[in-house]
């Protein structure tokens, strides 16, 4: 029963709960003792003592109402001195704080302000930035060079946009049709146009090959007499006839 | 006229004493004896013919408490039960048997209610000679006939106790 209470500023024990089971001899005598060090000193700052002399065992159930410091109450004990075994023991500790005891423990709490600065205050936080810090510089020019990298970077792909348009025009320049519709609304053209398509007999050249045709006669010639079975081929069907006969057979 | 009155006054009043009165003396007397379930009791079943509050045949004990404020005033007395309170109809006698035992106490000195406890038929009564609270838990035992099994059912029984003055 160690450092069982918080170690809260301020904390009050308003009780202590207790239940145990002490198993003894009617005709012997036993006490219990439950106690809290003093961890300032001697002795127990909490101290319930129960005489179970000449008594039988039994279970023991009681509240005892205390006012103490929760500082105060050190190491817990609960021992049996004579014959007794204690088994079952349970102690709780009834106890009251006030939160706002130490004000940086909730911002409602009054003076929370004062106490915060004060606290920023006797922990440096509120100093100004040592300049000569050699990791604050370092931070500094990662920045720098993080921002170098972004401009390159950005203006890498100016450079590309601009070549990829300049690609783009020259392809439309080559896939451009101006200039034929001029052609085409031209007479003169026109009448070069169909003359050009009118020019039939240019095919004739085509149309005049000839293929040579005939009848065409059985040129292979079987030189073996006899045609030997595929040995191959027959102990693929013996196997399937066998397969065939075993699964027949499961339907016989 | 000032004496007319005054004797018509005293004349009034020798009337009103002439007349019977009761006067009531009114007071109210608080116990310092309460009693206070902490655990109702369960019935386990552990054969067919069998209902018992025991916790090895899945009972549960039913935890009485009593509190007295002023020493060697009271005496308590706890009853178990000897009937069903509502059950099925049941064609068959049930034999009840039962016990009450000190379960806890609040001063190391009650423990010996436990062995000056009286017992008869199914009362126990134990003798508060100290301030202070006492647990008690109650066993009980309902057998069927002769072996015979219980019907279906919602089975409830009662557990009486009662605080006497001394």
């Amino acid at each position: 029963m160690t450092n069982v209470i918080p170690q809260a500023l301020g904390l009050n024990v308003n009780g202590v709960y207790h239940r145990y089971t002490i198993e003894k001899d009617p005709t012997t005598d036993s006490v219990v003792k439950i106690c809290n060090e003093n961890p300032n000193g001697n002795g127990c700052t909490y101290l319930l003592v129960d005489d179970w002399s000449q008594e039988p065992g039994s279970t023991k159930i009681g509240y005892d109402p205390v006012s103490i410091l929760g500082e105060l109450l050190g190491k817990g004990s609960i021992t049996v001195t004579g014959d007794g075994t204690i088994t079952e023991s349970i102690i709780h500790y009834d106890y009251v704080y006030d939160t706002c005891d130490d004000p940086l423990n909730d911002p409602r709490c009054p003076n929370y302000e004062s106490a915060l600065l004060q606290y920023l205050m006797d922990n440096g936080l509120l100093d100004d930035p040592d300049v000569t810090d050699p990791y604050l510089n370092e931070y500094v020019q990662m920045q720098l060079d993080r921002k170098t990298e972004q401009e390159e970077e950005d203006g890498n792909k100016e450079e590309i946009a601009e070549e990829e348009e300049t690609e783009e025009e020259t392809l439309q320049e080559q896939l451009a049709v101006g200039g034929a519709t001029e052609k085409i609304a031209n007479a003169a053209e026109q009448a070069a146009i169909m003359l050009a398509l009118s020019q039939a007999t240019n095919l004739g050249a085509y149309y005049a090959q000839d293929i040579q045709g005939g009848e065409y006669k059985e040129n292979i010639i079987l030189k073996d007499n006899e045609i030997v079975d595929n040995k191959k081929a027959l102990r693929s069907l013996a196997s399937d006839r066998k397969h065939r006969e075993i699964v027949r057979s499961q339907y016989k | 006229m000032k004496k007319f009155l005054a004797t018509t006054a005293l004349v009034i009043m020798g009337t009103s004493a002439a007349y019977a009165n009761n006067t009531n003396i009114q007071g109210n007397v608080q116990s310092r004896c309460s009693i206070v379930t902490e655990t109702s009791g369960v019935y386990g079943n552990p054969t067919a013919d069998k209902l018992t509050t025991v916790a090895a045949d899945a009972g549960v004990l039913p935890i009485i408490r009593v509190d007295v404020i002023q020493a060697d005033s009271y005496k308590v007395k706890i009853s178990w039960p000897d009937s069903f309170s509502s059950s099925p109809t049941l064609t068959d006698s049930v034999v009840w048997t039962g016990e009450v035992e000190v379960s806890a106490v609040s001063d190391a000195n009650m423990s010996s209610y436990e062995t000056n406890k009286v017992e008869y038929e199914n009362d126990t009564e134990f003798d508060l000679v100290l301030s202070g609270s006492t647990w008690f838990k109650v066993t009980s035992t309902a057998l069927y006939g002769s072996t015979k099994s219980f019907p279906g059912g919602v089975y409830t029984a009662i557990v009486t106790s009662e605080c006497i003055p001394k």
